[in-house]
């Protein structure tokens, strides 16, 4: 009954006019920016931080969440239609989506797409209210110790589960972290690291370091190599399924949307990585494997439904441990913390309208991609066809004004454009962007956690071990980097041995 | 070459992040002080480059070798974008307070919009101007952002 009640709560938080508005804003940008191939949810989010300054913590985080589960429906009509993911999620939709496309068959592969995201975005909702408060409640014993332990085991889960090298993962974790220490010290307000600029007093700011490294160094790579977009110039009909498309989708639906939810609470897993199990898992259990890859609508329905479902389950660890899972999330924590709030244990007890809010807004907010997505999908048909010499000046020109509307500071521009450059070269070697962003945003928190956990031990590192929960944590992280370590150093050492 | 020097370049960091964060002060176990994580930061890092330099992957030297492919305009090419798009920001950055938004923006997104090999004038203006009006609508007049003036302060 508490639940229900919460949720009522929620609801009428949700269903007031502004956040009504930032809900419908947001999960219009979402599914803008999904269909639109070149800048990711995460870029956009940073672009719009800044314009959520003037309202309130609610509408700011229902606009932005918005944006983060909009992307994943949205990204799934560049996949049927044009073959080009609009977002990292919705990579795997191409396969089956786009050959259905191409079978005369856009309309019921879209249709499945919006319909699996929406029953997925669903029941990951109910996990979401389900796991968060009792999680929370079991997180209010978290002393430092197990706070730090907690930050390395979500770091380490982070490299164990994204794709690329994993010592460059760690090497871009390591500069993420020294890179959130510029700026004053937390417990003596000393100045460090701040090559004497009065910029860097405050630190690096979390927008211009993201809109850097996701916004502007995605528009240099994609001037670099422009995209073709061909859409395809197939009528779409027939929007609704029919029978035995329900019937080959629901059971994927389902698995989908558990497989998602699960490994979306995992530091790491995310949309991503869900969408790809999601495939994987449909091919292998179906009777007719050899109709993957040629237009098998159970190949749209699961990835669709896990990458929606992954979104509900990444606000688990957010809300209730106040510890981001992915770098979408890192910027909504720091998002919280600009509207000066400190998600954590006690975020849901003491800020309930953030939190059911939130969660009323996302049932809300999924009916409204379903309206967006399904009636009205041509017009984001006729987005698609927009030329990039046209789209990219303006994503530089929202880049440019979002980090100095920030603090109104021309330095922010500076930064922003350092870190586009850096973001840049990091891609042309494969290094990825997200371990960096996620370790700048748990940085703060994680060298205040281990300077107190070290200070009420009285320097003994044994603290980090004796604590059960923090010793459970680091044995994890360890685990996970060593196993993922030894076989790439095996795999070298035995082509270096070929070498010689 | 760059994967050659992969591993030393991240040591050579890790031994600055050091340096520095030694003498801004570590402190001690019981005690730690303003540069102690900084200064574990950079150990890991040079830990982590170690391994990276001992083993590196040398098969992927090829396939990046494969990506340098000659462009067939100069004013078409990738490095003439990249250096171009990048003038044209810190353009916007080094102009912006002196200039003011409304210039400044005009300027470089008629730069931006501008496609030097097709040399349309018209298309640019009017799309420049449109975006011009339309962020200072929303930004200034509708946020409320405090979007800098420059040398005309009646805009």
């Amino acid at each position: 009954m508490s639940i229900l009640h919460d949720l009522l709560y929620g609801f009428g938080v949700a269903l007031q006019p502004m956040n009504l508005f930032a809900c419908f804003v947001g999960v219009f940008i979402g599914t803008l920016i999904g269909v639109l191939p070149g800048i990711g949810p995460v870029g956009a989010m940073s672009v719009l931080l800044p314009a959520t300054f003037g309202m309130s913590p609610v509408a700011a985080i229902i606009m932005l969440s918005g944006i983060y589960y909009g992307a994943m429906y949205g990204g799934s009509t560049t996949s049927i239609l044009v073959n080009i993911p609009g977002e990292a999620a919705s990579v795997v939709t191409c396969i089956d989506g786009y050959q259905m496309a191409r079978q005369g068959r856009a309309g019921p592969a879209l249709g499945i797409a919006a319909f699996g995201s929406f029953i997925a975005g669903t029941i990951g909702l109910v996990g979401l209210m389900l796991m968060a408060n009792p999680l929370a409640k079991f997180a209010v014993k978290f002393g430092p110790a197990e706070y730090f332990s907690l930050m390395c085991l979500g770091l380490s889960l982070l490299m164990y589960l994204t794709h690329g090298s994993i010592l460059r993962g760690l090497l871009m974790a390591g500069a993420g972290i020294f890179l959130s220490l510029i700026g004053q010290d937390i417990v003596t307000g000393r100045a460090r690291f701040t090559f004497g600029l009065i910029g860097l007093q405050d630190g690096v700011g979390l927008v211009p370091l993201v809109m850097g490294l996701f916004g502007i160094s995605e528009v240099l790579l994609n001037l670099e190599t422009p995209e073709e977009r061909m859409v395809l110039s197939t009528k779409i009909r027939n929007l609704l399924p029919n029978k035995d498309d329900w019937r080959r989708s629901a059971k994927p639906i389902g698995r989908g949307s558990l497989v998602g939810f699960l490994l979306g609470i995992l530091p790491g897993g995310g949309a991503v990585i869900s969408s790809f199990v999601s495939y994987a898992m449909e091919k292998k259990l179906s009777k007719e494997p050899e109709r993957f890859g040629k237009g098998a609508i159970e190949g749209v329905a699961g990835p669709e439904a896990a990458n929606n479902a992954a979104t509900s389950g990444a606000f688990i660890p957010l809300f209730s441990l106040g510890i981001p899972p992915n770098v979408v999330m890192a910027l909504l924590l720091g998002a919280l913390m600009i509207h000066g709030l400190r998600p954590g244990p006690l975020m849901i007890t003491e800020h309930p309208e953030i939190f059911w809010g939130t969660v009323a807004s996302m049932y809300v907010g999924n009916v409204l991609l379903l309206i967006l997505n399904l009636p009205l999908i041509g017009i984001w048909v006729r987005v698609l066809k927009i030329p990039y010499n046209i789209l990219f000046p303006l994503i530089l020109l929202f880049c440019l004004i979002g980090a100095y509307c920030i603090s109104s500071n021309v330095f922010d521009i500076y930064v922003m454009i350092l870190f586009g450059l850096i973001g840049y070269g990091f891609r042309k070697i494969d290094y990825e962007p997200a371990p960096l962003v996620l370790a700048f945003v748990l940085g703060p928190l994680l060298e205040q956690n281990l300077r107190q956990a070290l200070i009420l031990s009285d320097g003994n590192l044994a603290v980090f071990v004796t604590h059960p929960i923090s010793a459970v944590c680091l044995f994890v992280s360890v685990f996970l980097l060593v196993s993922s370590v030894i076989p790439f150093i095996q795999k070298k050492r035995s082509v270096l041995e070929e070498d010689s | 070459m760059l994967r050659l020097l992969e591993g030393p370049v991240w040591i050579f960091i890790g031994v600055i992040i050091s340096a520095w964060s030694y003498r801004t002060g570590v402190g001690r176990f019981n005690e730690p002080g303003v540069g102690f994580v900084a200064f574990a930061a950079g150990l890991f890092i040079i830990g982590v480059g170690a391994l990276v330099t001992v083993f590196r992957r040398p098969e992927q030297q090829k396939l990046k070798a494969a990506d340098a492919t000659a462009p067939t305009r100069f004013l078409e090419s990738a490095p003439f974008k990249l250096t171009y798009t990048l003038a044209l920001l810190l353009f916007y950055a080094l102009f912006l307070n002196l200039a003011g938004y409304i210039i400044t923006t005009f300027v470089v997104l008629f730069g931006l919009f501008y496609n030097p090999s097709g040399r349309r004038w018209a298309s640019p203006l009017l799309a420049s101007s449109l975006s011009v009006v339309f962020t200072y609508l929303v930004f200034e007049v509708w946020l409320k952002s405090q979007l800098p003036r420059g040398i005309f302060p009646w805009w």
